[in-house]
């Protein structure tokens, strides 16, 4: 059976973690990876939705926050630390793999008269009990994200996918709550718009 | 409340964060309005299926190859 990482490095397990980490302390460092693996990994794979592509982020998140480790200050969240770093290297793939501009979203007032009235009226989907039928409207839906512009679909997907908090998410991307809020409504609307279009398309 | 007011306030009644009034209000409209009733419910739906397309656990690859993953951002990252 494996030692504890704490006994294999022999680490200065009295220190508060921050200082382990800014003096480079690899036990401190790999319980700090392993406490935070499963967000950073579903952060990279709910932004780009390729397993690959995933891991390397992870990789090349775990390699950046090493190498700027000493830089850590004593109140520094951890968890948000390591989040934004994931978040970067997310973006910038998606960035260089990006194949086809995104589509602008509709301006919501178009979608009404003057007087608030919806313009096209609204109907039911049918409905979709089987998980074969859910899974083919699922992937219609991903499909779909792809027209959205980077940074509303990245919301979508650290959201509605991921299912982080309003709270996580702005402090992942530098956004006000309120504005995080706002903008994923914008993106479920529109999503939901082009959904229905595709699906009225398909009957 | 309008087909429109209803449209842009849905996000914060889904979040239970609608105050009091403005929650009636939509609650009446959406009685009175079967086109805001299907929004409502297609509005669900896709929320409903975002969260389906999660990744239920990370794959075997990560579980298995994380220590050496660790190990490799302390061998690339060293500092020189
Ligand atoms: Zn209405």
């Amino acid at each position: 059976m494996a030692l504890p990482v704490s006994q294999r490095y022999g680490s200065r397990v009295s220190l508060p973690l921050v200082q382990r980490l800014r003096s480079r302390d690899r036990a401190a460092f790999t319980e700090l990876c392993h406490t935070h693996r499963d967000r950073l990994y579903g952060i990279a794979w709910s932004v780009t939705r390729e397993r690959q592509e995933a891991l390397d982020i992870l990789q090349d998140t775990l390699t950046s926050a090493w190498r700027s480790i000493e830089q850590l200050q004593d109140d520094t969240a951890l968890g948000a630390w390591l989040g934004q770093i994931a978040l970067n290297h997310a973006r910038m793939r998606l960035r260089s793999r990006r194949r086809k501009p995104a589509e602008a979203m509709d301006d919501i007032d178009a979608w009404y008269d003057d007087s608030g009235h919806r313009l096209e009226q609204h109907t039911r989907w049918p409905r979709a009990d089987d998980a074969l039928e859910r899974g083919r409207m699922a992937q219609r839906l991903v499909a779909l994200t792809q027209r959205l512009p980077d940074d509303a679909r990245e919301l979508w997907a650290l959201a509605d996918v991921e299912q982080l908090s309003m709270q996580e998410i702005g402090v992942l991307t530098g956004l006000h709550v309120a504005n995080v809020k706002t903008r994923l409504h914008r993106t479920r609307l529109q999503l939901r718009e082009w959904l229905a279009i595709e699906l009225k398309g398909a009957r | 409340m309008t087909c429109k007011d209803l449209a842009e306030r849905l996000g914060a009644y889904r979040a239970g964060e609608l105050p009091l009034g403005a929650r009636a209000a939509l609650l009446f409209h959406a009685g009175m309005c079967p086109c805001c009733r299907a929004l409502l419910s297609t509005y669900d739906v896709t929320v409903a299926l975002s969260a389906e397309l999660a990744e239920r656990q990370v794959p075997d690859a990560v579980a298995l190859e994380f220590d050496s993953m660790i190990e490799r951002a302390m061998t690339l990252a060293a500092p020189s």
